[in-house]
C-alpha cells in the first residue's frame, strides 16, 4: 500500500475546497457558478486515478478514500438545494441513506478482507457518476424532480445487487 | 452574479446534458463489444452488469432530456 499523504490522495482531497465554494455561491443566488463548482469537482474526479498511475501511488486506501469524497462531495451538493427548498426530501434521503449503507457495506467488506481495500461495483461507479448529472440538474433546475427521483431508484435497486457481493460472498485475495 | 446570459447558459446545460447522454453509452457500448470479445472465463458478472445499468442510466438520461424538450 502506498503512503497516505501523495500526489493523486492530494488531488481527491482538493475537492472539498469546492464545498464551501458551492455553498457561498448557491446561497448568493449565483448558481452559473455553484453548477461550474460541481462540474469542477467532477472533473478533478476524473484525474485522481490518472495522477495515481504516473505518480505510481494507487493503493487500497486511495481508492477508498476517493469513493467516501465521492460520497460527502455529492451528498453536500444534494443536501443544500433540499436546505433551500429547491428539490423534495424523500429522494435525497434516499440517496444519501443509500449512500451511508454502501459506505457501512464497504467497511464491512474492508473488514472481511482485514486490509484497507474497496469494493468495486462497477454499476455503483455509474450510479455515482449518474448522481453527479442529478446534483448538476437540481442545481440547475433541469428537470430536477425527474433525475432525482430516478437516481434514488437506480442507487437502492444497484445497493441491492452490491449487498449480497460485499456482505456473503468470498472476499479475493 | 451571472457568468452569460441566461439563454446562453440554457444551451450550455442543454449541450452539456445531450453530450453526456449521447457519449455516456456510446462508451459503455464500446465496452460491451470489448467484454465479449473477451473469453468467457475473464468475464464478470460485476462487469456485465454495471455496462448494462451504464446503458440504462444513459437512456433514462436522454428521456429526461427529451422529457424537457417535448414538456412531457
Amino acid at each position: 500500500m502506498g503512503p497516505v499523504f501523495n500526489p493523486a490522495n492530494a488531488v481527491t482531497a482538493s475537492r472539498y475546497l469546492t464545498l464551501p465554494a458551492f455553498l457561498y455561491h448557491y446561497d448568493k443566488g449565483n448558481i452559473q457558478v455553484a453548477a461550474l463548482v460541481i462540474l469542477l469537482c467532477a472533473v478533478i474526479d476524473l484525474f485522481d486515478g490518472a495522477v495515481a498511475r504516473i505518480f505510481k501511488c494507487s493503493s487500497g486506501f486511495g481508492e477508498l478514500f476517493d469513493a467516501i469524497t465521492d460520497g460527502i462531495c455529492y451528498s453536500f451538493f444534494l443536501i443544500v438545494p433540499a436546505l433551500y427548498g429547491q428539490v423534495s426530501w424523500i429522494p435525497v434521503a434516499v440517496i444519501l441513506g443509500a449512500g451511508v449503507v454502501n459506505s457501512l457495506f464497504r467497511a464491512i467488506y474492508a473488514k472481511r478482507a482485514g486490509r484497507a481495500t474497496n469494493y468495486r461495483s462497477y454499476a455503483m461507479e455509474r450510479c455515482v457518476a449518474y448522481v453527479a448529472y442529478t446534483t448538476g440538474a437540481v442545481v440547475t433546475g433541469f428537470e430536477s424532480a425527474y433525475f432525482v427521483w430516478t437516481c434514488a431508484g437506480f442507487i437502492l435497486f444497484i445497493l441491492a445487487h452490491d449487498a449480497k457481493r460485499m456482505l456473503v460472498d468470498p472476499v479475493p485475495a | 452574479m451571472k457568468l452569460v446570459s441566461d439563454a446562453t447558459w440554457y444551451w450550455f446545460l442543454v449541450f452539456l446534458v445531450a453530450s453526456i447522454s449521447i457519449g455516456w453509452p456510446t462508451v459503455d457500448v464500446v465496452r460491451l463489444r470489448k467484454f465479449f470479445r473477451r473469453p468467457p472465463e475473464e468475464r464478470t458478472h460485476d462487469e456485465l452488469f454495471g455496462m448494462i445499468m451504464g446503458l440504462l442510466l444513459a437512456g433514462v438520461g436522454g428521456i429526461g432530456l427529451l422529457k424537457h424538450f417535448m414538456g412531457w
